[in-house]
């Protein structure tokens, strides 16, 4: 692989996915609940009720605590001239360009949950794909959008 | 043609026939209803009552056509239509990229076309659609989007000159049954019986598989296999007919700067597109042609709805060609595309990366077979012998290579393809590693090109040298390029 990009993206960002996380999993979490108030009701024996647990907080760990942290560490970003650099995944890294002249616009966008953290996200279109660049402060966002938007702003060969 | 105009009478009949085909089995439902309902002395109310339904559709198919208008005004093309809710539509003639036009059965009874007219914007639809109105009407409405061409090739002459020269290309008889007998729709048709079991499944309340199954073991050995041959050769034919109906009298010709593709039996297509449109030229050689050196030439396309019956979203340019007539076919009709490259393949150590993952699904379906059927089940031994084979193969076929300008991508899933994409046509480059292949120094390329509506298209070569991935990377960016240049 070549040199990561330089820029990371907010630190808070690992809250955010958590939090995100966290939601999503109070589905499982509550269905499990439901599951063991019920259990001499519908009659489960109890070595299931155990493998359920154990497997829902593994789970609770690995997409709560490890999978953001991963995420975090790996995402990187940097904006060039003529073309953006972004590196992100968790078990495939992947590493992207970009190239200006294709960017078709730009946009940022800020959920409740972003919004608390006073983050926003910050998404470059081309005529064939999306790239979100997550949980940037809000202030940097503005400006990388602004300058995306400059940059991309040249005369295009065609498409 | 400023003033406006109507489309041929005959459009009354086929919008009958479309509202017709939406509105037939809800309406089919309601008459089973009403018939069972009935008493004997109203025997004659389904037939006033179908009779009615027919007046009104006829009635709301002669209102559309009689509100339908088109005309080509002040640079623009302006459709105005709707029985209730006015819709008029006005394309500036300069935006427009294609037009197309199609003729089914009755259009041909009539000597008419229908006309869809292309912008960039994606979508399912195109954006000007004129169901039917004659062929001289639609040549005018295409030589007015033309005249635009006109203007800006007009400043030089020598491109005049060179675009009187028109080379084209028609796909023989020979070749077109050729292309059906080795077309592989028999594994699409397959998917539709299968399909189509399932459904009779919950319908008809009856295991089809099961019962076959015990049909099955009651005939002979001979006679079953017999069966499995027949009902092969039964679905091959339909694929065959399916693939002749298509591409019938195919003909691609090029003519300044645009291609024109025309095809089909009984449904005529007539496709239109501009060289800068194509984004990507595709090369694909499946298992029944491979061997043979036939291959079929396609081409993405941004924008437009080309080919939107197909899941395919490519274009077909050619579908039959042998493999030494590919280079001058493209030369002729493309003219910046090279063939012949020297691979710069995945290593041997990539072997295993190939090899895994197939081999670990194939074994274990095995291995669930073999439990549930006992012998029987070893005969989906087979599937693992066939998932080595196409392992190797896959490893064997996959590379990349570059010139200045052009990425050329070879891969396979189970038809061999080879992708040529022009430098500035590739919206984003992507280079991936997990675990796995940075401890064997492997890496993954993938390209995006904008290709049909707003999705886009995406290639792949997965396992390569490390090193090969990363000048690949470098031969893309704009940066390193500026950097060797210091």
């Amino acid at each position: 692989m070549k040199t990561q990009p330089s820029n990371r993206i907010a630190a808070n960002a690992k809250k955010v996915w958590r939090i995100n996380a966290s939601l999503y999993m109070l589905l499982p979490i509550i269905a499990a609940g439901v599951v063991t108030y019920f259990q001499n009701a519908w009659s489960i024996p109890d070595y299931i009720l155990y493998i359920g647990w154990a497997v829902l907080i593994a789970a609770l760990f690995i997409f709560i605590w490890l999978l953001p942290a991963v995420r975090w560490k790996r995402w990187r970003y940097e904006v060039f001239e003529q073309e953006i650099y972004i590196q992100s995944g968790i078990l495939i890294v992947t590493q992207t360009i970009v190239p200006m002249i294709r960017v078709q616009h730009v946009d940022t966008e800020q959920g409740p949950v972003l919004k608390k953290f006073g983050l926003a996200t910050v998404s470059v279109s081309t005529a064939a794909t999306t790239h979100h660049i997550p949980a940037l402060a809000l202030e940097e966002a503005l400006e990388l959008r602004d300058r995306i938007g400059v940059l991309a702003r040249v005369e295009e060969d065609d498409v | 043609m400023s003033e406006p105009r109507r489309m041929h009478p005959i459009s009354i009949f086929l919008r009958m026939l479309k509202i017709i085909k939406d509105v037939i089995i809800p309406m089919a439902i309601g008459f089973i209803a009403v018939i069972k309902n009935i008493s004997a002395m109203f025997w004659w109310l389904p037939f006033v009552l179908g009779g009615g339904i027919l007046l009104i559709i006829g009635l709301f198919a002669f209102l559309y056509w009689f509100r339908f208008t088109y005309r080509t005004e002040d640079d623009e093309l302006r459709i105005e239509s709707g029985i209730f809710v006015r819709k008029k539509r006005y394309i500036s003639r300069h935006r427009i990229h294609s037009v197309n036009t199609s003729a089914n059965i009755f259009h041909r009874l009539f000597g008419l076309v229908k006309l869809e007219v292309q912008t960039a914007g994606g979508g399912k639809e195109a954006e000007g659609v004129i169901p039917a109105l004659s062929k001289l009407d639609a040549s005018a409405i295409q030589q007015f989007v033309k005249r635009k061409e006109q203007d800006v090739v007009l400043e030089n002459t020598e491109d005049i000159k060179l675009s009187e020269h028109k080379v084209s290309y028609r796909l023989s008889f020979r070749r077109l049954l050729a292309a059906a007998a080795t077309s592989g729709g028999t594994g699409i048709i397959f998917g539709f019986l299968f399909a189509i079991t399932q459904q009779a499944d919950n319908v008809m309340d009856i295991n089809i598989y099961s019962f076959f199954y015990h049909w099955l073991l009651e005939q002979s050995l001979l006679l079953s296999i017999l069966f499995a041959v027949g009902s092969l050769a039964v679905t091959w034919m339909v694929a065959m007919i399916g693939t002749i109906l298509k591409y019938c009298f195919f003909e691609i010709s090029k003519q300044g700067n645009e291609l024109f593709i025309q095809r089909g039996l009984l449904e005529r297509k007539e496709m239109t597109i501009p060289l800068h449109r194509i984004q990507a030229v595709k090369v694909e050689e499946n298992i029944f042609r491979q061997p043979f050196g036939l291959l079929a030439v396609s081409a993405e396309i941004a924008g437009g709805e080309a080919g939107k019956d197909e899941k395919n979203i490519s274009t077909v340019l050619f579908p039959l060609l042998r493999k030494k007539e590919l280079q001058a076919f493209l030369e002729e009709l493309l003219s910046d595309y090279v063939v012949e490259t020297a691979y710069r393949k995945p290593p041997k150590r990539a072997f295993m990366r190939y090899l895994f993952l197939p081999l670990a699904i194939s074994v274990l379906i095995t291995g669930v077979l073999i439990y549930f059927f006992g012998g029987y089940g070893l005969f989906a031994l087979v599937l693992v012998v066939l998932t080595i084979i196409f392992c190797v193969l896959d490893y064997r076929d996959a590379g990349v290579s570059w010139t200045a300008d052009t990425l050329t991508m070879r891969y396979r899933e189970l038809t061999r393809v080879t992708v040529h994409v022009h430098r500035k046509r590739v919206q984003t480059f992507y280079e991936s590693q997990h675990y796995f292949q940075s401890k064997k120094q492997l890496g993954t390329l993938k390209v995006a090109v904008a290709s049909g509506g707003t999705a886009g298209s995406r290639f792949k070569v997965k396992h390569l040298e490390e090193k090969d991935a990363d000048e690949a990377y470098d031969w893309y960016s704009f940066r390193s390029q500026k950097r060797t240049a210091q």
